[in-house]
């Protein structure tokens, strides 16, 4: 019976959402760690927005070297892609192909011309703003087995401690980016010194989504005062697993778990949002680096800290905790927190 | 330490079911003049006589020459016993000639019995006892036709991995050795009980024995698929009807126990016309009788994974058997600790039930009806952290999958030279899903019937006719993001993707009819052309099979020579989401498989043999994501088995298996290899009876690494907060480690009058070989390792027969 060879497919996603949280590997440095150039996330003032309404877009980008010889800057590709082929983000990477048609110039007028420092033709900063093209929606193909028409809009944000430059990409495969950032001998930087990222921006005719709202972090079962953040004795222990342990939870009311409309139970009926904060540090460690906060069936979940461990070296850092819901909605807070 | 504890009663009791002659073993036993005769006993008031009763027997080979000839006959033999219940002396009485004799007097020596008992004590005795060998109609056909009496039921659950070899049925001092067919296809490879059982690593599962045959790939952790010349593609039947899935969640175990199989039927390729609707392989498990001596016999079972109870025996007066069984895992006492540690908190108790239930009945007039009640569920519920990579993969997670089916076997012997065979079956399959915000449910009820004319058309030909259809009512819904292709770079998290939403309330109808002749025009000779019909509803297609295959003696031996080819034509329709609007796409045909086999075996001495078969699999009309039938792929390769037969010491076997699997997504894309493209399978199985209940065994296996894209650097998604890693094209350009690893098995039984008693310790991956089963990359790609294996594994069990 072909109906059920499919069964245990999914049954590896379980199974890998098990392998995931059971078996990851003690020998990476964690993601929570920041250490290096890194985009962490962003926050779009209208996550489902409608057609010619500006948007502007938040990014919360760190450089968490030590000692950096060149610092990090933020670009933006001047203009958004708008409604790539099936939605993929990479669909829009031929538009900057050099060879692409034999244009001279790319999205927002960038030339495309390989070794070039694009950066005086890009937008820089931690923010972006575009207006969201009119028909976007209209133009947008149909997906069967959605409940409503949208458009996409697709921001690219690179921050490099360099300058961009358009570089030829491998023809067979449509993931590789068609920009790096390179030093001053146009050499691409190493992975730790700049991060791309993109940032979807949806359109719909009648939904909206609010980002959520983290009301406070609370450390120790109180809430964290700014902007006296979190001050820890150093931790003296032969190790830093075991380094004393506090509990460190975000809290986000329950006004924040919206209904999702786009997530609808076997009857029809549409379940709520996803919840879920993702922690950041430049100094100590985490024991989850992230927790599920609102499940789209369960609701609120009732355990939700996780628990932070200060550093060994005494000195200040930078404590970040991330709220993302399951619809591009986004919040963040940081965190000083002092090591004596 | 997994302790694996089981009590195993009666399961291989054909020796406690022998219902021998009374008068003829009171009259054998009275002479005087036989040893140990009771000379001081009065002889005008004999005490009463209890005949001896077998306790171990050895279903005697099928001779080769009959069995090619086409030949049948019945050997007398008269066993002459000792007061210990062992064979003194074999003479026959009615010759059969045609290598009859010697394979039944081989087979009557190796007979132990519990000694004839007079006034209390054990006595020597001489009795008759008769073995006849015929050849069966139906090849799958496990019953014994007329007019050899009607089976003991309890017989040994012969399992093998191909069709029937030697089994046995007892009655009134009689053994009917029901020989294979001649082999229909151009490979076939068969397993015993025993060597099932016993066989180190498997824990005495049936299916996961199959994993040591050539051409049969190494199994990753956590997969539910038999890799099987490169391919994963099979289909499970019992006794004709089709399951959903072989194995329980994880792999762990299959849905069928070991103790209610008869054999399994295993065709990597090639396979008859008989079925339809597959390009990969076919397994077909058969279904034991129960047990018809008058007695109840009964099984209890209590290991680390799961917890068994079985029972079986005649309904009183009604000339029917029944069987029925039922098992419970106790997967939640490891996953528990194993997931401690994490995040991850399990929030039901994951587990899986399996239960069986037969009643049967043989009638006079040559038919036998079986009803057979089956079904399985598994269970798993869990709250998983943010998994840091991939948010979906949070939250609530829960998966329930649940099927029964009652089947209806009917067999009827209409003359010496045709039968018919008729199975019907239906069920209900059930299965919810659900991980994050993603869910799919899905409720079938699968109706279907197979039936099957076999005649004998002449000496030298035989016609198989047939007809097969499955009904398939099924609803589901789906909230799922679309899916993948392999190797397509992932858009992005599910959790901030598009989540698409499918509703279906469909049914399928599938047909088939097939016809195939058995020929032997010349000696030696064997050419079983067919061709089988089948229409697809979902695809709207009709597709025609032509199958041959051709066996040829070239020396006739002893030692036998044999060389052999196949070719034929396989179809299979799409998965059923493929075909789904939403998730699939329209205008699809079925996939198709040209499959051509050639081979030599080799008989080097009456117990040893060596197989060489070459295998090539053309590929085309593979559905694709996104582009409709345009997959392609070429599967090719060498499996070569030196194997010593079973005997009453020994059985093992040397294999090794060369391999080629790729797939090509359209005709403009690159060629990559299969995601379970396992260059080399070496596999190594041995296991010796030391004696006073010793045996011992063990399997190492080496086999190359499964192919895998790599990954490096790619770009964060900012809706999400994760990294997504530049995924490597063509994809599986890279591969994993080589794997290798030793699992033994010592076993011990005590044998006390009317039970047995077996220990036994089964240790898998013996030298705690890390096994490379993936790369882990770190969160942006830029460092891997690798994730292990199982670790060392000992199983520790006891068990109980009567």
């Amino acid at each position: 019976m072909r109906l059920a060879r499919a069964v245990w497919g999914f049954a590896t996603g379980v199974a890998a959402a098990v392998a995931t949280s059971a078996c990851s590997s003690d020998n990476f440095a964690s993601a929570a760690k920041v250490d290096s150039v890194r985009l962490l996330a962003s926050q779009v003032d209208l996550p489902f927005a409608r057609e010619g309404e500006t948007v502007t877009i938040r990014v919360l980008a760190v450089d968490g070297r030590a000692s950096p010889i060149v610092p990090m800057a933020i670009y933006w590709m001047p203009a958004p892609c708008v409604d790539p082929s099936g939605d993929d983000y990479f669909a829009c990477f031929a538009a900057y192909d050099p060879s692409s048609n034999g244009a001279r110039s790319g999205p927002g007028g960038i030339p495309l011309t390989a070794g070039l420092d694009l950066t005086p033709f890009l937008a820089a900063g931690d923010s972006f703003s575009f207006a969201m093209p009119g028909g976007v929606i209209g133009s947008h193909p149909v997906v069967a087995g959605t409940r409503y028409r949208y458009g996409l809009a697709v921001a690219f944000v690179v921050a490099c401690a360099g300058h961009v430059e358009i570089v030829r990409r491998d023809p067979g495969n449509p993931q590789a980016s068609p920009i790096a950032c390179v030093n001053a001998e146009h050499v691409p930087v190493a992975p730790s010194d700049y991060a791309i990222g993109f940032v979807r921006v949806y359109a719909y005719e009648s939904l909206r989504n609010q980002n959520p709202v983290i009301d406070h972090v609370s450390y120790g079962g109180a809430a964290i005062r700014a902007p006296a953040g979190i001050t820890a004795p150093r931790c003296t222990a032969g190790s830093e697993n075991d380094c004393p342990k506090t509990d460190l939870d975000a809290v986000v009311p329950a006004s924040s778990d919206e209904m999702n409309p786009l997530d609808v139970d076997p009857s029809g009926n549409p379940r709520r949002e996803q919840i879920w904060v993702d922690y950041y540090t430049t100094g100590g460690q985490f024991g989850d680096d992230g927790r599920v906060l609102y499940d789209p069936i369960q609701g609120k979940l009732s355990s939700t800290a996780t628990s932070f461990q200060a550093s060994q070296q005494a000195g200040n850092a930078t404590l970040w905790a991330v709220v993302h819901d399951n619809r591009g909605g986004t919040d963040w807070q940081s965190v000083p927190v002092v090591t004596r | 330490m997994a302790i694996r504890v089981r009590a195993y009663v009666g399961a291989c009791c054909v020796s406690a079911l022998v219902a021998l002659s009374s008068t003829a073993a009171a009259q054998d036993s009275g002479r005087a003049d036989e040893p140990g005769a009771l000379s001081g006993s009065p002889a005008s008031t004999p005490p009463a006589i209890t005949p001896p009763a077998i306790q171990h027997e050895q279903a005697p080979d099928y001779p080769e020459e009959a069995r090619r000839l086409g030949i049948e006959g019945q050997v007398e033999l008269v066993l002459t016993i000792d007061a210990q219940g062992r064979v003194q002396d074999v003479q026959v009485s009615a010759a059969a000639g045609h290598g009859f004799d010697e394979s039944a007097v081989a087979a009557a020596r190796k007979l132990v019995f519990t000694p004839a008992l007079r006034g209390g004590g054990a006595v020597a005795s001489r009795i008759t006892y008769s073995y006849a060998f015929a050849l069966p109609v139906s090849r799958s056909e496990p019953a014994p036709a007329a007019p050899t009496p009607a089976p003991v039921g309890a017989q040994p659950a012969g399992v093998e991995a191909a069709p029937a070899a030697s089994t046995a049925a007892v009655e009134g001092g009689e053994v009917v050795v029901r020989s294979a067919s001649p082999p229909r296809e151009a490979t076939r490879r068969a397993l015993d009980q025993h060597e099932l059982t016993v066989l180190p690593g498997t824990n005495g599962d049936a299916f996961r024995g199959l994993q040591s045959l050539p051409g049969v790939g190494r199994t990753p952790f956590i997969s539910n698929n038999l890799i099987v010349r490169g391919d994963i593609n099979e289909s499970v039947y019992v006794d004709g009807t089709g399951i959903p899935y072989l194995y329980h969640f994880g792999g762990l175990s299959s849905v069928l126990p070991t103790e209610v199989l008869e054999r399994i039927d295993f065709y990597p390729g090639n396979f008859s016309t008989r079925y339809g609707q597959e390009i990969g392989a076919v397994i077909d498990a058969h279904v034991r009788s129960p047990s018809d001596d008058g007695k109840l016999h009964g099984l209890a079972q209590v290991d680390f994974i799961d917890a068994r109870v079985l029972a079986e025996g005649p309904v009183a007066r009604t000339g029917w058997t029944f069987l029925v069984a039922a098992r419970r895992s106790y997967f939640d006492l490891w996953l528990k600790p194993l997931l401690s540690g994490s995040s991850t908190a399990l929030s039901g108790a994951p587990a899986y039930y399996d239960y069986q239930a037969i009643l049967q009945r043989d009638f006079a007039a040559g038919g036998s009806l079986r009803l057979f009640f089956f079904g399985s569920r598994d269970d798993l519920s869990l709250v998983a952290g943010s998994s840091g990579a991939d948010p979906t993969l949070a939250g609530a997670a829960s998966q329930h999958v649940e099927s029964w089916r009652i089947q209806a076997l009917y067999t009827q012997k209409l003359s010496d030279a045709s039968e018919l065979r008729l199975t019907g079956s239906l069920g209900r399959f059930q299965a919810n899903r659900l991980l994050g915000g993603e869910s799919l449910n899905e409720t079938a009820y699968p109706v279907d019937y197979r039936f099957e004319y076999r005649s004998k058309l002449a000496r030298w030909l035989r016609l198989n006719v047939g007809t097969d259809s499955t009904f398939l009512p099924y609803k589901a819904d789906a909230t799922l993001p679309p899916i993948l292709r392999l190797g397509q770079p992932p858009p992005g998290p599910f959790a901030t993707g598009t989540l698409l939403t499918a509703y279906a309330d469909h049914a399928n109808l599938d047909a088939g009819a097939y016809a195939e002749l058995e020929a032997t025009p010349w000696q030696g000779a064997r050419l079983v052309p067919g061709i089988r019909v089948d229409h697809t509803s979902e695809t709207r297609e009709w597709d025609v099979s032509p199958r041959i295959t051709v066996r040829q003696d070239v020396v006739q031996g002893p030692p036998r020579t044999t060389v052999k080819a196949a070719a034929g034509l396989f179809y299979q329709q799409p998965l059923y989401y493929e075909t789904n609007p939403i998730f699939g796409q329209t205008g699809l045909v079925n996939n198709r498989a040209a499959q051509y086999d050639v081979g030599v075996e080799q008989e080097i001495t009456p117990s040893i043999e060596a197989t060489l078969d070459g295998f090539y699999k053309r590929l085309d009309r593979l559905v694709v994501v996104g582009l409709r039938n345009q997959g392609s792929g070429n599967i090719y390769g060498l499996e070569a088995l030196v194997r010593y037969k079973a005997d009453a010491r020994f059985f093992g076997w040397l294999s090794y298996t060369l391999t080629h699997s790729d797939r090509r997504d359209s005709a403009q894309g690159p060629t990559y290899a299969f995601d379970f493209d396992q260059t080399h399978i070496l596999t190594a199985v041995g296991s010796y009876r030391l004696g006073r209940g010793w045996e011992m065994g063990a399997r190492f296996r080496v086999v190359s690494g499964n192919p895998i894209t790599p990954e490096s650097d790619g770009y964060v998604d900012l809706n999400a907060g994760v990294n997504l890693a530049l995924i490597g094209q063509p994809p599986n350009s890279d591969r994993l480690p080589l794997f290798h690893q030793l699992d033994v098995r010592v076993e011990k039984t005590w044998t006390f009058p009317v039970w047995k008693l077996r220990a036994y310790l089964d240790v898998q991956n013996v030298y705690d070989y890390q096994a490379a089963e993936d790369r882990i990359y770190d969160y942006d790609a830029t460092k891997y390792e690798y994730a292990k294996g199982l670790p060392i594994l000992p199983s520790l069990g006891i068990r109980g027969e009567i």
